[in-house]
């Protein structure tokens, strides 16, 4: 029976601690050990029982393992297994450049297994960060190669990554378990380029609801997701599609009449021409 | 009491009075350099000899290593080489060895000649010379004596049959996925972490660390060193890596100095915040021996190893399309140099691709920006892609350049084929560009990644020419002196030495390099093969 090694991913000032934090808070930590890059940013609180010789492994009176990892992970997951029996599950808090792919791999140390990489998203500078020039691919690659993604900020306008992956909510962080979805198959990537790409298109007129339900109906199945708000000519719908399906609801909003769609990179060009059919209510051929 | 030393011509490195043919000596310290006959007042006023040993010698200023780490020295030298490039080691030169039979027949001679208790480690295995390697290679030699076989990257080996019992490594430990192939004893990439946890017995044994510092020391001194730079003191281990320096790198008998610059982000790790780091760093001073000297002086990472194409480059990229690696988030770096730069540190940035040394530079742009500071000696730390613009901003925010320009001779030929193409390839290490903007520039080995032999960096700056005989970049090639410059004076502003070393001047400690031939005069292809006659460090001779 090995343990499962929950990772939390995501780029520096994602949130990763912050998450770390509240799963310890809202969960019973007993069984659990936390690997942190650092102790000082953990809030544990309860009091020491013991540390370990070299100083790297800190048990707490609630239950809770700390285990810094320092440079080498696989020396760190040696060492959790000859400090304690008792662990049911471990979570790793990820270094901000580590990609999910390659952690996962680590994870494959005697007697532990990868359980699968949620990479924390900051949804407010998400978009921003892409055009990076320097972290722009890197955070691509690691939404690309995560199981979950845990969007942090969310109040800040509508944000398009939620599209790529499942999305988990607090609450099913807290009740990580082994038959979460999409724990199965370990995602194996290369590397590529940037793959997604996404395309906006504003309307300029009224469409009824069952023109806008048949076009969404016959959407071809490599659309990644589609959203934003489309008016009929008597109120206005959030329009959301995702993996095949959609889902229309009225809303009450200001907001500018916008569809996004997203499609994989080398898809962009038939996205296109699948938008012409749409131009009765499109302001322009997309 | 006073000594003179004549010699066939003292190159002195400074530029007022760059020749001279005699230098007087006291305590260590320079007295005057120049003509002997100039020198009567002195030899008037006090006693004084005269050492005419150097006689038919060339003087040059000890030579300096600005970048190297001892700790990962310390570790490797105990191993037995087999290299497709040649290693000259003061306990002897490795010939190149570019086939797989060539490979197979001295693993064979090292097999007959170790004693047959000893696990045996071999370091240098390269498959594009030495074709494929797995266990059965190994056993064919011999399945009985433990023996590993290390990649020249550092990031896989090979196990045989032995080697794996040794270490008690059985197929069942392995996990699928794990990066580690076990019929052919592989371990690579993150298989290679669980190898060397399995290792450590052997190799990071004390005595074995002890032997390898102690071989260090001979390659230093081999080398014509008398100043080294350690640019990542606490790489392992903060306290064990300084414990051990101060216990072999520190008395009468070390023939040189060292700069320990310590690992940025190590200092903050451990429950320390990064103004902890900094208070930390403040301290290191403090401890300072003769010989092993911190400063204000940090070292940072930008982008991935150089030898693994982890390199970060700018477009258009990497021939397949890979990406490099950041070694800490860029955000990270940005607020490590603004901390470090705001306590008045000379920061030491390890850049490798040209999007690594962008980087590098835009937070110095906004450190800059934020609190202005001349000479602050910001360097860019191996340097191996850059574009001529990139120069010009080198230039224009004060920085300065160390570079490993052995990747030139070693890489080139494959990067241009396998990498990122022959424009970008052959434009690696562009120093002759540095040094017409009027950047100080120096060059490093890095040592274990290039041979810790300043005269072949030279000779690979000059001449530019890779293992397969190539011209890369000529219009990169400095000349003999701005090469001689790089691995003397240079680098001693780089590791902030200048006003104690690195030049032959009054006022300076007697380090000299004593050559049998002159490097500013000799054919440039026969730079390398000066032969260093001793070493004087601190008016003391050590001979080789």
């Amino acid at each position: 029976m090995t343990i499962p090694v929950t990772i939390i991913g995501g780029y520096l000032g994602a949130g990763k601690t912050t998450l770390i934090n509240r799963l310890l808070a809202e969960r019973k930590p007993a069984g659990i050990a936390v690997m942190v890059n650092d102790f000082g940013a953990i809030n544990i609180d309860a009091e020491l029982l013991r540390e370990s010789a070299d100083g790297r492994i800190r048990s707490f009176a609630n239950g809770c393992i700390c285990c810094s990892i320092g440079e080498d992970f696989g020396a760190a997951l040696d060492a959790l297994r000859v400090e304690s029996r008792s662990i049911e599950r471990v979570l790793v808090e990820a270094s901000g450049v580590a990609t999910p792919a390659n952690l996962k791999r680590q994870c494959r140390a005697p007697g532990f297994h990868p359980h699968g990489c949620v990479v924390v998203v900051d949804a407010e500078y998400h978009g921003r960060k892409l055009q990076d020039k320097y972290v722009g691919a890197l955070l691509e690659q690691q939404i690309r190669e995560a199981d979950w993604l845990y969007l942090n900020r969310t109040e800040h306008g509508i944000n398009l990554v939620d599209a790529l992956q499942p999305r988990l909510t607090l609450d099913e962080l807290v009740h990580l378990d082994e038959s979460l979805p999409g724990s199965a198959p370990a995602k194996e990537t290369s590397q590529t380029t940037l793959a997604f790409a996404s395309v906006s298109v504003r309307q300029h007129q009224t469409v009824e609801k069952r023109t806008l339900t048949r076009l969404l109906s016959e959407l071809p199945d490599w659309i990644e997701r589609a959203k934003g708000f489309v008016r009929t000519p008597d109120r206005t719908l959030l329009v959301q599609h995702s993996g095949g399906r959609f889902d229309i609801a009225p809303i009450d909003t200001k907001a500018e009449p916008v569809l996004v769609f997203i499609v994989p990179a080398n898809f962009e060009i038939a996205l296109r021409k699948t938008l012409k059919g749409w131009h009765s209510w499109c302001l322009d051929t997309p | 009491m006073l000594t003179l030393y004549p010699a066939r011509s003292i190159i002195t490195m400074n530029p007022s009075a760059p020749r001279a043919d005699a230098v007087l000596v006291r305590d260590g310290r320079i007295v005057e350099v120049g003509r002997q006959d100039q020198m009567q007042p002195w030899l008037d006023y006090d006693d004084h000899t005269v050492d005419d040993r150097f006689v038919d010698k060339i003087i040059c200023p000890g030579f300096i290593d600005p970048h190297l780490h001892p700790s990962m020295a310390a570790v490797l030298l105990p191993m037995e080489f087999i290299t497709a490039m040649r290693w000259k080691l003061p306990w002897g030169t490795v010939e190149p060895v570019t086939t797989t039979a060539g490979f197979d027949s001295r693993m064979a001679a090292l097999h007959a000649h170790k004693p047959a208790s000893e696990p045996l480690f071999i370091w240098g295995y390269h498959q594009l010379w030495h074709g494929a390697m797995e266990r059965a290679r190994i056993n064919a030699v011999s399945a009985d004596r433990p023996m590993v076989v290390w990649h020249r990257s550092f990031h896989e080996l090979y196990m045989n049959d032995a080697a794996l019992e040794m270490t008690g490594i059985s197929a069942a430990d392995i996990k699928p996925g794990s990066q580690i192939d076990y019929p052919a004893g592989h371990f690579f990439e993150n298989g290679l972490g669980f190898a060397i946890s399995r290792l450590n017995p052997w190799i990071l044994a004390s005595e074995k660390y002890a032997a390898g510092l102690e071989r260090l020391k001979q390659v230093v001194h081999y080398g014509g060193h008398t100043t080294i730079g350690d640019l990542a003191t606490g790489l392992f281990d903060f306290e064990s890596e300084a414990g051990a320096l101060a216990d072999h790198l520190e008395g009468d008998d070390v023939p040189f100095r060292t700069r320990l610059v310590a690992h940025g982000m190590r200092l903050a790790a451990g429950g320390r915040s990064l103004e902890e780091g900094v208070a930390f760093a403040d301290a290191l001073p403090e401890r300072n021996s003769h010989r092993l000297r911190f400063g204000r002086h940090i070292k940072l990472f930008s982008d991935g190893a150089f030898f693994s194409q982890l390199a970060q480059v700018q477009a258009p990229g990497y021939i397949d399309g890979h990406h490099g690696e950041w070694l800490m988030p860029p955000d990270m770096l940005e607020e490590y140099v603004r901390a470090y730069w705001h306590a008045g540190y000379q920061i030491h940035v390890h850049v490798t691709g040209d999007l690594g040394c962008e980087l590098a530079l835009d937070c110095l742009e906004k450190v800059q920006s934020e609190k202005p500071r001349f000479n602050h000696g910001f360097t860019l730390e191996h340097f191996g892609f850059s574009t001529p613009e990139q120069v010009r901003r080198i230039k224009a925010l004060g920085a300065q350049v160390s570079a490993n320009v052995y990747y030139l001779h070693e890489l080139s030929d494959m990067y241009a084929n396998q990498g990122i193409g022959y424009e970008r390839a052959s434009q690696m290490s562009r120093l002759k560009a540095c040094f017409d903007a009027g950047i100080n520039t120096t060059l490093h080995s890095d040592f274990t990644m290039a041979p810790a032999e300043p005269l072949n960096s030279a000779w690979v700056a000059v001449n530019r020419i890779n293992h397969a005989g190539d011209v890369m970049g000529e219009h990169e090639r400095l000349t003999a002196e701005q090469a001689l410059q790089a691995i003397t004076i240079n680098a001693a502003h780089t590791l902030g030495m200048a006003d104690i070393t690195g030049s032959i001047r009054a006022g300076k400690y007697a380090d000299f390099s004593i050559l049998e031939e002159d490097p500013l005069t000799c054919s440039p292809t026969e730079l390398r093969d000066i032969p260093i006659h001793a070493t004087m460090f601190e008016g003391r001779v050590f001979a080789l």
